[in-house]
C-alpha cells in the first residue's frame, strides 16, 4: 500500500517537474545550511578535543599564585603574565596518585645576537629536568629542524623557534646573549603553521627555550616555577589529583590553581556548542521558509487536482487514502530536499573547513591539530527523517482540505 | 435492487436554491439496462450520483439492496463506491499522469488487492475492451474512444454489480460511441450487470430495456423499449 502511494506521489511530482524541483530546492537550502553548520561545529569540537587528547587528559597544569588569568601580568594562562614563584615540587611528587612532575619557568629577558644589531625583550622558557621527555604531548610541536635537543648537563645553551632564529640571524653553533650571558644555539625548531604553539610559550616559531638552571643562574635564585605539569597515575581520577595538588600546595603556603585538559575542553566545547546551536537555529529559519514553500505547493496542488480527487473518491478512495496520498507527496518533497541538502551540506562544510581551520588557528587554543568537518551517521539519518517529517507536516493542512472535499463537488470542479 | 423513495435533492447555486429532484420514486431491478433521458437540469445526473453514493439526498431514501445510502458515513459510502458500483463519465475522468494500466489498477489499490493480482486483472480488463496493446499509454496518448474504454475497464476493476454511466458517448464520434454501447450491452447480457446510462442521445437509449424520461426533477414517463438494441 505504502509503495503504491509512493509510486502515485512520485508520478505526480514528475508531472509537475519544475514546481516540484523548486519546492525541493527550498528545503535543500535550509537543510544544506543546517547540515553544514552542524558538521563544522562538530568538527570544531572534535578539533578542540584532539588538542587536549594530544596534551593528554591525564595531565594537570598548575599555576603558582593566582594563575589562570589573575596573575600580575593579567595575560591569562594562554598568553603571558606567568610570574615565576617558588614551588616545592617534591611535595607534589609525594602525592601517591602523581606519576610525573615537570616544571617550566617563563621569564622575559633582553636578547641580542652578535649578527644583528639592536636588542629585544623576549620570552624565555626554561625547561625543568625531564619535562620534555615526560610531557611529550605538551611539547608535541617541539620538533628540531637542525642541531640537537637538550642534554642533562647543558646549561647556557638555547633552542630557538624557526622565525626567531631567522630574526636573530643565527644558526646552530652561533652565540646569542640573554641578559648579557652568552648562550650557544644548539638547535632550531621546525617551522609550524602560524598560530600553533602551546600553553605557556605562545607561538612556537618565536619561542626561545633554555634549561631551567640557566634561568636560575641568570636570576640568581632557585626553585621558582611558572607552570607545573603533573601527570596523574594510571587509573587515578584526574580531578581528584588536581584537588590534592591544590590542598597540598596551600598547606605549603604556595597556593596554585589548576586546569585539566578535560576541564578546558569541556569549557570550550560548551561555548562552541552554544555558538553552534545559535547558528543552527538561524539556519533552521531558512528551513521553515522551505516548509512554507512546501505548504504553498501542496495547496496549489490540491486546487489543481480537485477534480482528480473527486475521481479518486468516485472509484472508492476514502478520506484517509487521499490524506495519505498528499502527506506522502509532501513528505517525499521534504525527503528529496533532505537527501540533496545533506549532500550539499557535506560538500559545503568540506569546502569551507579550510577557511574555518585558518580562523581557528588564531583562536584561544592555537589550533594545534588539523581541522575537518565531522559528519555523524546520526546527523545524516536524523536530517533525512526530519526533512521527511517536516515535508509531511507542511502538507497536513492541504491534505486535510483535499481529503474532506465532497466527491460530487470535486468532480464538478473545472 | 435499486429503490428510490420520495427523494429530494436541493442545491445552493450562489444565491438561488436549485431543486434538482422533487420527490422522486423509482425501482430498478438487478440486471436491468436503464436509460435516463431528459433536458439539461432535469436532475438526471443528480439521480445517478445518488444511486452511486457520490451524493446524498436531502429527504427520502435511496436503497441499494436494502442498504439506505443516506444512512451511510463517508467511509461506508467510499466502500460502496469502491465495491458495488462503477462510474463512467462523459469526460472519461482518467488520472492524466498515470498509464491506462495504472488507471485501471487504481480502484484495486484502494481495495488493497495484491500488486500481482491487480496487474493481471487490469491487463485482462483492458484486453477485454480491446486495449491490450495500449497498456502503458497515458490518457493524452489515447483517442477519446480509447479513453472511454479505459474508463469502463476501470469501472469494472472491483467487479461491481452496477455500472453507472453519465453521457458515456457524449464526447465521442458515432463509431466510438457505438463501440462503447456494445461493450455495455455485452456486460449487461453476459454478466447480468445492472446498467444505468444517462444520455441525451436516442441512439444510446435504444440499448436500454427501459427509458426513464425526466423533467423538473421528476419522472415524466417510463417507457419499455421495444426496439431494444436494434
Amino acid at each position: 500500500m505504502l509503495l503504491d502511494y509512493l509510486d502515485l506521489a512520485y508520478h505526480n511530482m514528475r508531472s509537475r517537474r519544475l514546481r516540484s524541483w523548486l519546492t525541493v530546492l527550498g528545503i535543500v537550502i535550509g537543510v544544506t545550511a543546517v547540515v553544514a553548520l552542524i558538521a563544522l561545529g562538530q568538527g570544531m569540537r572534535r578539533s578542540v578535543e584532539r588538542e587536549f587528547e594530544a596534551i593528554g587528559y591525564d595531565t594537570i597544569i598548575a599555576f603558582p599564585g593566582g594563575g589562570l588569568g589573575q596573575g600580575p601580568g593579567g595575560g591569562g594562562f594562554f598568553g603571558g603574565g606567568l610570574i615565576a614563584q617558588p614551588i616545592n615540587l617534591d611535595v607534589l611528587r609525594q602525592i601517591p596518585q602523581v606519576a610525573q612532575v615537570g616544571a617550566l619557568r617563563i621569564e622575559t629577558a633582553m636578547v641580542t645576537s652578535q649578527k644583528m644589531e639592536g636588542q629585544g625583550f623576549l620570552r624565555v622558557t626554561g625547561l625543568g629536568p625531564g619535562v620534555r621527555e615526560n610531557f611529550s604531548g605538551y611539547f608535541r610541536n617541539f620538533a628540531l629542524a637542525a642541531g640537537r635537543d637538550f642534554q642533562p648537563d647543558d646549561q647556557f645553551v638555547a633552542v630557538l623557534g624557526n622565525r626567531l632564529a631567522t630574526d636573530l640571524g643565527v644558526t646552530v653553533g652561533d652565540e646569542i646573549a640573554i641578559d648579557n650571558q652568552s648562550f650557544t644555539v644548539i638547535g632550531i625548531l621546525q617551522p609550524i603553521e602560524q598560530g600553533r604553539g602551546g600553553i605557556g610559550f605562545g607561538n612556537i616559531n618565536n619561542a626561545l627555550f633554555v634549561p631551567m638552571k640557566a634561568l636560575e643562574a641568570l636570576n640568581q635564585d632557585e626553585g621558582k616555577v611558572s607552570i607545573v605539569l603533573v601527570k596523574a597515575a594510571k587509573g587515578a581520577k584526574v580531578s581528584e589529583v588536581a584537588n590534592r595538588i591544590k590542598s597540598a600546595m596551600s598547606r605549603q603556603g604556595t597556593p596554585v590553581s589548576t586546569v585539566t585538559a578535560e576541564e578546558i575542553s569541556q569549557r570550550i566545547s560548551g561555548v562552541l556548542g552554544g555558538i553552534q546551536m545559535t547558528l543552527a537555529a538561524i539556519a533552521a529559519i531558512s528551513l521553515l521558509v522551505g516548509a512554507v514553500g512546501v505548504m504553498n505547493t501542496m495547496y496549489t496542488s490540491v486546487l489543481e487536482r480537485t477534480r482528480e480527487i473527486g475521481i479518486l473518491k468516485a472509484i472508492g478512495a476514502k478520506d484517509r487514502h487521499i490524506l495519505s496520498l498528499f502527506l506522502i507527496e509532501s513528505g517525499l518533497i521534504g525527503f528529496f530536499g533532505g537527501v540533496i541538502g545533506v549532500l550539499c551540506g557535506i560538500g559545503l562544510s568540506v569546502l569551507s573547513s579550510g577557511f574555518v581551520a585558518r580562523a581557528l588557528a588564531f583562536g584561544p587554543v592555537g589550533g594545534g591539530t588539523s581541522f575537518g568537518a565531522e559528519f555523524s551517521v546520526g546527523l545524516i539519518i536524523g536530517t533525512l527523517v526530519f526533512s521527511f517529517v517536516l515535508g509531511a507536516l507542511s502538507g497536513v493542512l492541504p491534505a486535510r482540505q483535499a481529503a474532506h472535499l465532497r466527491p460530487v463537488e470535486a468532480l464538478r470542479y473545472e | 435492487m435499486i429503490k428510490l423513495e420520495n427523494v429530494t435533492r436541493v442545491y445552493q447555486m450562489g444565491q438561488t436554491l436549485v431543486q434538482a429532484l422533487r420527490g422522486l420514486n423509482l425501482e430498478i431491478a438487478d440486471g436491468e439496462f436503464v436509460a435516463i433521458m431528459g433536458p439539461s437540469g432535469s436532475g438526471k445526473s443528480t439521480l445517478l450520483h445518488l444511486i452511486g453514493g457520490l451524493d446524498l439526498p436531502n429527504t427520502g431514501r435511496v436503497l441499494l439492496d436494502d442498504l439506505d445510502i443516506a444512512q451511510q458515513n463517508g467511509n461506508q459510502l467510499a466502500e460502496l463506491r469502491g465495491r458495488k458500483v462503477g462510474f463512467v463519465f462523459q469526460t472519461f475522468n482518467l488520472v492524466p499522469t498515470l498509464s491506462a494500466l495504472k488507471n485501471v489498477e487504481l480502484p484495486m489499490i484502494f481495495q488493497k488487492i495484491p500488486r500481482k493480482e491487480r496487474y493481471e486483472k487490469a491487463r485482462r480488463l483492458l484486453e477485454q475492451v480491446g486495449l491490450g496493446d495500449r497498456l502503458h499509454h497515458k490518457p493524452s496518448e489515447l483517442s477519446g474512444g480509447e479513453c472511454q474504454r479505459v474508463a469502463i475497464a476501470r469501472a469494472l476493476a472491483n467487479d461491481p454489480r452496477i455500472l453507472l454511466a453519465d453521457e458515456p458517448t457524449g464526447n465521442l464520434d458515432a463509431e466510438s460511441g457505438e463501440q462503447i454501447m456494445q461493450i455495455l450491452k455485452r456486460l449487461n447480457e453476459e454478466q447480468k450487470m445492472t446498467i444505468i446510462v444517462v444520455t441525451h442521445n436516442p441512439d444510446v437509449a435504444r440499448y436500454a430495456h427501459r427509458i426513464i424520461r425526466m423533467r423538473y426533477g421528476q419522472i415524466e414517463e417510463i417507457a419499455q423499449n421495444t426496439l431494444e438494441g436494434v
